[in-house]
């Protein structure tokens, strides 16, 4: 990876930032955070930036605009969606129900930030990289113990976000900060060689309830029963969606139900040369929420609620996944936004821990409005800017 | 209830939450507005299955079935029909 330097973290003289998970929220903090100044350490447990993005192919970014199409947050986000722009002429706004999304192509979406980090100033990245011990001292995290590929390191940080998108940092500091996850993980496989227009709405809905069909009558596996399809970023493009509960999850029943639909799909016309280009990694909706100075509520959202310490604004529906209900989706009401605080992303009691994207402090219906890509970008700079304007 | 008055009852409270926007009524444009999403388009059709016995072919995945209450008013009625 070009441009990217290795850690050094006990060579210079002032403590860093540490974000751990390189995902959207992290790399906005890491980026804004080095913006305003701060030395900031990124820690990624892959070898690779760009988390559920670019792992588990998320080809329609949510949260990044109002229901009107406009933009929602000014700053990182909207340059985001510029610099995806700039890089692929297939990146498109497209208006779903009564939402606006960002259509992208998730490996474009991995070489724009990763390029982005690489050239920002004061960023270190440690890959294959965890968070294995912390000392805690009155409230403040004093040092952490990083771990990478069989080596260990130690860092006095300045403050500790977690951004690992399952609270996995926090859990380490302590379990009971974290309220665990309610909501259906899924997996994505993305398919090339379908007809142009084979899922444009309605299509899509026709060929999702043969699907449905097929699976209550055995001819598909039971993962099939509440699939979900979509339409691409390129004309030859479409995307299926398997929601599984995450513990229940099994890379292999997962392989034989993709292989059954690929071959029930392309008994239809418009799949007849279709064929699965990649798979995506179990994407986790909610991983766990931290249990922040403010909670955000079902209430907070829906009532359009503003604070004074606004880290950024938000107007998803609420899309929740429930495990034993499965979908259900509620617009908030037209024209509404609400904000996401500040201490909602701080974690309580702590004096320089923080949290940021899917695993901030909210409710799990109030999460499932705000875990969304675009938001979860507002949120890490919200953070990494508070950080980096405060540690100068 | 003639299934006209039922559609329109599970569209007011399925896709407004019971609080219409200004300006609707059975001509509204359900597509044009964002109201029929894939997801509520889906569970339009069960309901008017398990409900109302409407059954829903392939071919009838058209935008105009779906456009407006008085559209799907219309499409139920002659499948009913044509069912007897």
């Amino acid at each position: 990876m070009n441009g990217i330097r290795p850690v050094r973290p006990s060579s210079d003289p002032s403590n860093p930032v540490v974000v751990v998970g390189a995902g959207a929220a992290g790399i906005s903090c890491a980026l804004s955070a080095a913006e305003a100044g701060a030395r900031v350490v990124l820690l990624e447990k892959s070898a690779e930036l760009g988390g559920t993005v670019s792992q588990a192919l998320i080809h329609t970014l949510g949260g990044l605009f109002d229901d009107q199409g406009s933009l929602l947050n000014t700053g990182l986000p909207a340059e985001l969606a510029e610099r995806l722009g700039q890089a692929c002429s297939y990146t498109k706004q497209r208006r779903i129900g009564k939402t606006w999304v960002l259509d992208v192509d998730p490996a474009k979406y991995a070489n724009v930030i990763t390029d982005w980090v690489a050239t920002t100033p004061n960023i270190d990245i440690v890959f294959h990289a965890s968070v294995t011990k912390l000392s805690i001292h009155a409230g403040q995290i004093g040092q952490i113990t990083i771990s990478s590929n069989g080596n260990f390191d130690s860092v006095q940080p300045a403050a500790v976000v977690d951004a690992t998108g399952d609270a996995n940092v926090v859990r380490l500091v302590d379990a009971e900060r974290v309220a665990n996850g309610v909501a259906l993980g899924g997996v994505i496989l993305q398919f090339r060689g379908v007809a142009t227009d084979a899922l444009r709405f309605p299509n899509g809905v026709a060929l999702l309830m043969d699907i449905r069909k097929a699976a209550e009558t055995h001819q598909l596996p039971p993962e099939c029963l509440t699939l979900w399809l979509d339409t691409g970023v390129y004309p030859d493009e479409a995307y299926a969606k398997f929601n599984v509960t995450p513990e229940q999850y099994d890379a292999a029943s997962m392989q034989t139900a993709a292989a059954r639909l690929l071959a029930f799909l392309q008994t239809k016309p418009a799949f007849g040369q279709a064929f699965i280009n990649a798979q995506g990694r179990l994407g986790i909706r909610d991983g766990g929420r931290i249990k922040g100075e403010y909670c955000l509520t079902e209430a907070d959202i829906k009532s359009g609620k503003q604070f004074t310490d606004r880290a950024c604004r938000a107007c998803w529906p609420i899309e929740h996944w429930h495990p034993g209900k499965g979908l259900s989706l509620e617009y908030l009401p037209a024209g509404s936004t609400y904000d996401i605080p500040l201490r909602s992303l701080k974690v309580a009691g702590f004096t320089n821990l923080w949290a940021a994207g899917k695993c901030l402090s909210a409710e799990p219906r109030a999460q499932a409005s705000a875990r969304v890509v675009g938001t979860c970008w507002a949120m890490g700079e919200a953070v990494g800017k508070y950080l980096g304007g405060n540690l100068q | 209830m003639d299934i006209h008055d039922a559609l329109r009852s599970y569209i007011i409270n399925e896709a407004f939450k019971g609080t219409v926007p200004e300006g609707f009524d059975d001509d509204y444009d359900l597509i044009e507005s964002g109201a029929m999403d894939s997801l509520f388009m889906m569970n339009l059709i069960t309901y008017l299955g398990q409900q109302h016995q409407v059954e829903f072919g392939m071919n009838d995945m058209v935008p105009k079935n779906f456009k407006s209450i008085n559209a799907l008013s219309e499409f139920s009625r002659n499948k009913l029909a044509s069912a007897q």
